[in-house]
């Protein structure tokens, strides 16, 4: 017997994608879109394969409102950042950005709506860039001026919280 | 481990079932989901035969604390994944 990829015929089918209510128990609403999907001559069932699947995650990512991993990953490609440095400007954990592009985590609403506005350029990244954190001048120096060196950073802070504490024992 | 479409055909009917249980997770999710219990070397599964070529099992994976039951098919050359079911358990615990 031939392959599935070899004996089915390629056709446009409807499909049903289910749109979850907001707090993601139930579905809201179920919309139709239409898609390239293999029909398999011996079952008559339709098997649905890459570019279907993508265009069916996209179209319920954008009812939802929520970027995908892949569209997390092409964003920061586009920005031209490392992993490591979207999470310091987002202002999130090291590997959390990582969990979202492989899409173990998904962002909060409030991020993705940050994400989104970054995706659609509604949103310059120079903005997020400048926003200096209040207890942070460093941060904020580093990243103009030697392109932004976290672990450094935290080396840095370390040691001052560290030194701050050795000189407040002193004088106690 | 990026999610990668390229190389997976559904069962629409599958994919429907994974929206019905899920409607809040897209299909990403589905591949992830098999792919993490895959990795897992305690995995059982059952074989099936089938007239497709390639080898099909059906095995219990888990998502959002649920158990689901899913059947694939591995193509003979490796690089292909057909899902042919993934739903809650409709016949019991056991496969």
């Amino acid at each position: 017997m031939k392959s599935l990829k070899e004996r089915a015929t390629r056709e446009i089918v409807e499909v049903k994608i289910s749109i979850p209510t907001q707090d993601g128990s139930g579905v809201a609403e179920t919309i139709k879109i239409k898609v390239s999907a293999l029909r398999d001559p011996q079952s008559g069932e339709i098997f649905l394969t890459g570019d279907a699947l993508k265009t069916i995650d996209k179209t319920k990512a954008r009812y939802m409102g929520l970027l995908l991993p892949t569209e997390i990953r092409e964003l920061r490609e586009r920005l031209g950042m490392t992993q490591q440095k979207m999470s310091r400007l987002l202002r999130i954990g090291d590997k959390t950005y990582t969990r979202w592009e492989n899409g173990r985590e998904r962002p909060s609403q409030s991020m993705n709506l940050l994400l989104t506005a970054l995706w659609d350029g509604r949103l310059d990244v120079s903005y997020l860039i400048h926003q200096k954190r209040p207890s942070d001048g460093l941060h904020h120096y580093l990243f103009h001026n030697y392109g932004y060196e976290p672990v450094l950073i935290k080396i840095k802070s370390k040691e001052w919280e560290n030194n701050e504490d050795e000189t407040l024992a002193a004088t106690a | 481990m990026a999610v990668d479409y390229d190389n997976i055909a559904i069962r629409n009917r599958a994919r429907l079932d994974w929206d019905a249980t899920f409607p809040h997770s897209f299909s990403c999710d589905l591949f992830l989901s098999i792919g993490n219990e895959l990795k897992d070397p305690d995995i059982e599964g059952m074989k099936k035969e089938m007239k497709e070529p390639g080898e099909t099992y059906e095995f219990f994976f888990h998502h959002e604390n649920r158990k689901i039951y899913t059947k694939i098919c591995l193509s003979p050359d490796e690089q292909d994944i057909i899902i042919y079911s993934a739903h809650p358990p409709l016949k019991g615990e056991e496969l």
